[in-house]
């Protein structure tokens, strides 16, 4: 038997939780107010994603949170810059004192301006895993970054069951990407039971977090109007001097829309401009230029790296009739070279820096743009 | 007073070293679980305490690492160093692990301001937290939907287990096997996006939704992986791996058949409702014409009375067709409102006024999605 309370104001309760939700998306932005965290309330951690002044955003799924860290002097740990570290991950396991097999990694994320590498791991894997922030400097020092000693903020994502409760309401929220785009924490969200598209946009500092936006996609692989699959990993990137995101969903359109139609409780048509072939999923995606021209550089599961030139994207068309061969749309270059990419980040204006699993080990590298 | 604990813990440490006019000990303080180092001279540990040392500084003088396998000293577990009365204690940042042996080394040369035990060779030794005896003891306990038969456009299930579980993606675990026992390939969504619920003890496995939208080119060349009339197993092996690291108790096993898909919305004017009497608090029932997904139906169901929402005990019966609903207090005589949310589904992902699939080509919703539903009922004398 289960409980439920529908008593106003019942938010730790799941349904009224969710009433709450629905209705604050007829009525507005849901009035979720920031608030100065304790230090070392960190649950869960990853993604990551640098903002303004080098805040560092991480995602806390077991609180349905996103946290604004600052770094402060942690934000590099003397050499500028990344150095490749071989067995990275049995250098952190080591570290935080167990084995490689007990760790998860959970992003990697590029300080703007000291160009260290920060790695969101969970350190074990069941009920008693503890998250840590692992940075790496220009000399290749692996460190440790205390976060417990860090100021921080944080936003409460709506809807989610407050911690401490969660057997009243089995739903929880993974968030798949984040990133900074004019102004605001743009959050993309995958829930344990709808198997639905959720795009959140957060002001910074934080205020409040708007209800979660509905983006309606014109999947052309699908031939139909795909309301439901989730994004799992996105770019910020200006067409025509208007920002856009250029969003990959599973198997796997990649998809425009304007950062402008992501309002709360918005349905937005995006565009689907590629197809990637099916079966297949984008975890990681970065913009650069090289030779005046703009490439998005996106690492997949299942059809490694690709490399697509970014120009054709304000113009192209979408995709609106079902496409019969395995791919469609803007055209792209698999890099072969780039084999067993994990996660993907631009370092500099010439090289990625990227995790790299083979033969069962992690490493960082620093490779040259393609 | 913490050199009690090292006489107790001396079947933990493989090896002592004593200076010449010191007697060291490392030990593993079983309460607090630090290493503890004793008997270093009262001036070295006034000057510890002052020394403000970086954490470099204090590796130098006492090292902790997980054992090393291959010979190649791992880098040093990070962690916290004081001075606590008589001891020199190093605290980890995260536990140490049940049953893994770490090494510590000592380098007495390295104390402040005690130049007799310069020549003093570093000591070593090794701690060990007694591991903790584990069988295997999880089991699944539930499988959603419940019922012997589902749609082939089937969307999730869940998987319910006895105690938590790692929280890693559970994908490499299930598998669907034909009625010849062949393995249906490709069915999962390879998603390692963490499913489970907060307490770990539930995982939904989503069916790609690929193979199960029509006109999806993994459809077009495979198909559902579910046809009409088929009878399948879904096997979960044993092979997960529950919070403690164990294998489940046994593999799990559930033959279903799979019957005509459902590529229609939901209506609410299809439930049927058995009102309870008025001064009772005798559920409220509602009975679906198919069963309705178990995880939205916990919450996306409600009773409200002049749209205020009623606290109550939501049940489910097994087959997930009739919702109960007990109020808090008794029910009063006149009107309420069976409250749905726009994100309740069947067992295909069709929600209410509309269905998962909406060709484009054939049909569009030109309006926005209503995101509540109500029906109306009377409890009468």
């Amino acid at each position: 038997m289960r409980s439920i309370s529908l008593k106003a104001g019942a938010l730790t309760l799941g349904l009224a939780a969710a009433t709450v939700g629905v209705m604050a998306a007829r009525s507005g932005p849901v009035p979720v107010p920031a608030a100065q965290a304790p230090a070392a309330t960190l649950q869960s951690i990853g993604p990551l994603a640098f903002g303004p002044g080098g805040v560092l955003f991480a995602a806390d799924r077991l609180a349905a949170s996103i946290y604004a860290i600052d770094l402060g002097a942690q934000a590099t740990g003397g050499a500028p810059g990344a150095k490749d570290v071989a067995d990275i991950d049995k250098q952190i396991a080591s570290m935080l004192g167990t084995e490689p097999s007990a760790l998860q990694i959970t992003d990697l994320a590029v300080h703007p301006t000291s160009k260290n590498a920060f790695i969101a791991v969970m350190r074990g894997t069941g009920a008693e895993a503890k998250p840590a922030l692992i940075r790496v400097d220009g000399a290749g020092k692996v460190s440790v970054v205390p976060i417990e000693s860090l100021s921080m903020t944080k936003a409460v994502l709506p809807n989610a069951p407050a911690a401490g409760t969660g057997q009243r309401n089995a739903r929880m929220e993974s968030v798949t990407d984040m990133a900074f785009v004019d102004g605001k924490l743009v959050v993309a969200g995958l829930s344990n039971e709808e198997f639905a598209s959720k795009l959140r946009t957060i002001p910074y500092p934080f205020a409040n977090v708007e209800n979660g936006t509905s983006v309606e996609i014109y999947h052309g692989n699908h031939g139909q109007l795909e309301t439901r699959s989730p994004v799992i990993s996105f770019v910020p990137y200006k067409l025509n001097n208007t920002p856009h995101l250029i969003a990959g969903y599973t198997c796997t359109p990649l998809v425009k829309f304007p950062v402008s139609g992501l309002a709360p409780g918005a349905k937005v048509l995006g565009t689907t401009i590629a197809e990637l072939g099916a079966g297949n999923r984008p975890t990681d995606m970065i913009v650069y230029s090289k030779s005046g021209k703009d490439y998005l550089l996106i690492a997949n599961t299942r059809r490694g790296v690709m490399k697509v030139p970014t120009e054709p994207f304000a113009t192209a068309t979408s995709i609106t009739a079902r496409v019969t061969t395995e791919t469609g749309g803007v055209g792209f270059e698999s890099i072969a070279a780039l084999k067993g990419v994990e996660q993907l980040e631009l370092l500099d204006a010439q090289r990625a820096l990227v995790l790299t699993r083979a033969d069962g080990a992690v490493a960082l590298q620093a490779v040259a743009l393609p | 007073m913490h050199f009690r604990y090292f006489a107790t813990l001396a079947a933990l440490t493989a090896s002592l070293a004593c200076g010449p006019s010191a007697v060291y000990t490392i030990g593993l303080n079983p309460h607090l679980k630090t290493i503890d180092v004793g008997g270093i001279p009262r001036a070295a540990l006034a000057q510890l305490r002052q020394a403000g040392w970086t954490e470099e500084q204090w590796q130098a003088l006492m090292r902790v690492s997980v054992q090393s396998t291959n010979g190649a000293a791992p880098p040093a577990v990070v962690g916290r160093y004081e001075i606590d009365g008589a001891v020199l204690r190093f605290t980890p940042r995260f536990p140490f692990d049940d049953g893994r042996p770490y090494d510590v080394r000592f380098d007495p040369s390295r104390l402040p301001g005690v130049q007799s035990h310069a020549a003093v060779n570093p000591l070593a030794a090794v701690v060990t937290l007694p591991a903790i005896a584990r069988t295997p003891s999880t089991v699944v306990s539930q499988i959603y939907p419940s019922a012997r038969s589902v749609p082939a456009n089937q969307l999730r299930l869940y998987l319910h287990f006895s105690a938590p579980m790692d929280r890693r993606s559970g994908y490499d675990h299930v598998k669907l096997l034909d009625d010849r026992g062949r393995e249906v390939l490709e069915t999962f969504l390879p998603l390692d996006a963490d499913f489970w619920d907060r307490d770990g003890t539930r995982y939904t496995v989503f069916f790609d939704p690929g193979r199960v939208k029509r006109g999806i080119l993994p459809n077009r060349q495979r198909g559902r992986a579910l046809k009409p009339g088929r009878t399948y197993t879904l096997v979960v092996n044993r092979d997960w791996r529950d919070g403690h690291g164990q294998p489940l108790k046994q593999a799990f096993t559930h033959t279903f058949t799979a019957t005509a898909p459902i590529e229609r919305a939901l209506s609410m004017k299809a439930w049927t409702i058995d009102t309870p009497l008025v001064g009772t608090r005798n559920p409220l029932t509602v009975t679906f014409p198919a069963p309705l997904d178990h995880g939205l139906l916990q919450r996306a169901l409600g009773v409200a009375r002049d749209g205020a929402p009623l606290d109550g005990d939501v049940t489910i019966e097994p087959g997930e067709t009739v919702w109960r609903f007990a109020p808090r207090a008794p029910w009063l005589a006149g009107g309420y409102q069976l409250v749905a949310l726009d994100f309740l589904e069947d067992l295909a992902g069709n929600r209410l006024g509309r269905a998962f699939e909406v060709d484009n080509f054939e049909r569009t919703d030109p309006t926005p999605q209503p995101e509540r539903f109500t029906l109306p009922f009377h409890v009468d004398r």
